[in-house]
């Protein structure tokens, strides 16, 4: 098993599934039978899935959609 | 369909990336709110980046990513339009932020490692506005990456194109603005639950 370390320092590739497949797997069975980085790994995920949920929650308003679409419309010659 | 099933297909292609386009403007606003900080700029923002885009349409190569693409004229034009008018002061580092790894920075300063904490814990004690206050405390070039990455799900590889820099650069960006964005909402809740004991106390 991977030194808890090493399992850190891949914690975001992990959360960004930028890891390999093998390299994933490792790293999950190292979160399975390792509680505490399982909570750290745990904590980063929730705090950029708030962070996220809260950003996406915005949205462009009805007039600026509105005069995006007039510029669609020009523009097609 | 074949081309002679229709009078003028370049058009017709070329109305339905415009139509695929607009379907990204939520996406496109968001981010630009968050990088120009009020949503009057962020909706000129995203009129130009629009503007642009159609204008060198011909550019675009389908069946490529289209919504990067669009990021990548946003950017460009943020940068280069942009951020010469925002008012507030800009730092373009995070210098004081040192680049140990999570683990070693928990171990170093003998802080246990991370109770868990639940999404729901989280999002009871922090509002939006603290998101957003810990968001625009970042600098721009750190904020950025953490709203491709986080907000709009983009891989490592593409946020690099649209930034036109390394992937490693990406992801040290990304590592520490995280790890600030973190301190800063924990942080937070620690004040709120110290808060609440306090007053028990009193
Ligand atoms: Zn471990």
């Amino acid at each position: 098993m991977r030194r808890c370390e090493e399992i850190a320092a891949l914690l975001y590739q992990y959360i960004d599934r930028e890891l390999s497949d093998e390299e994933y797997r490792e790293v999950r069975q190292h979160l399975d039978e390792c509680p505490p980085c399982k909570d750290v790994f745990q904590l980063e995920e929730n705090v950029l899935t708030v962070v996220a949920k809260c950003c996406r929650n915005v949205s462009a308003p009805q007039n600026l959609i509105d005069r995006v679409r007039r510029l669609s419309a020009e523009h097609t010659e | 369909m074949t081309l002679s099933d229709t009078c003028c297909p370049e058009s017709t292609q070329l109305q339905e990336i415009k139509d695929e386009a607009i379907t990204y403007i939520d996406s496109l606003y968001r981010t630009a709110v968050r990088m120009t900080g009020n949503a009057a700029d962020a909706e000129d923002l995203v009129q130009d980046t629009y503007l642009r885009a159609f204008r060198s349409i011909e550019q675009f190569t389908p069946g490529t990513n289209l919504r990067a693409w669009l990021f990548k004229i946003q950017t460009n034009s943020f940068i280069n339009e942009y951020r010469k008018r925002v008012r507030r002061p800009r730092n373009t580092s995070l210098d004081d932020v040192e680049e140990y790894y999570l683990y070693n920075h928990l171990v170093e300063s003998g802080v246990q490692p991370a109770k868990s904490i639940t999404e729901d814990e989280i999002l009871e004690q922090i509002d939006d506005a603290d998101v957003f206050r810990a968001l625009d405390e970042l600098p721009d070039n750190f904020r950025q990456v953490v709203l491709l990455a986080d907000v709009e799900g983009f891989a490592y590889r593409e946020i690099a194109d649209i930034l036109e820099i390394p992937v490693g650069t990406v992801m040290s960006r990304l590592h520490r603005a995280r790890k600030r964005l973190k301190d800063q909402l924990l942080d937070h809740r620690d004040q709120i639950e110290s808060g609440v004991k306090g007053q028990n106390d009193a």
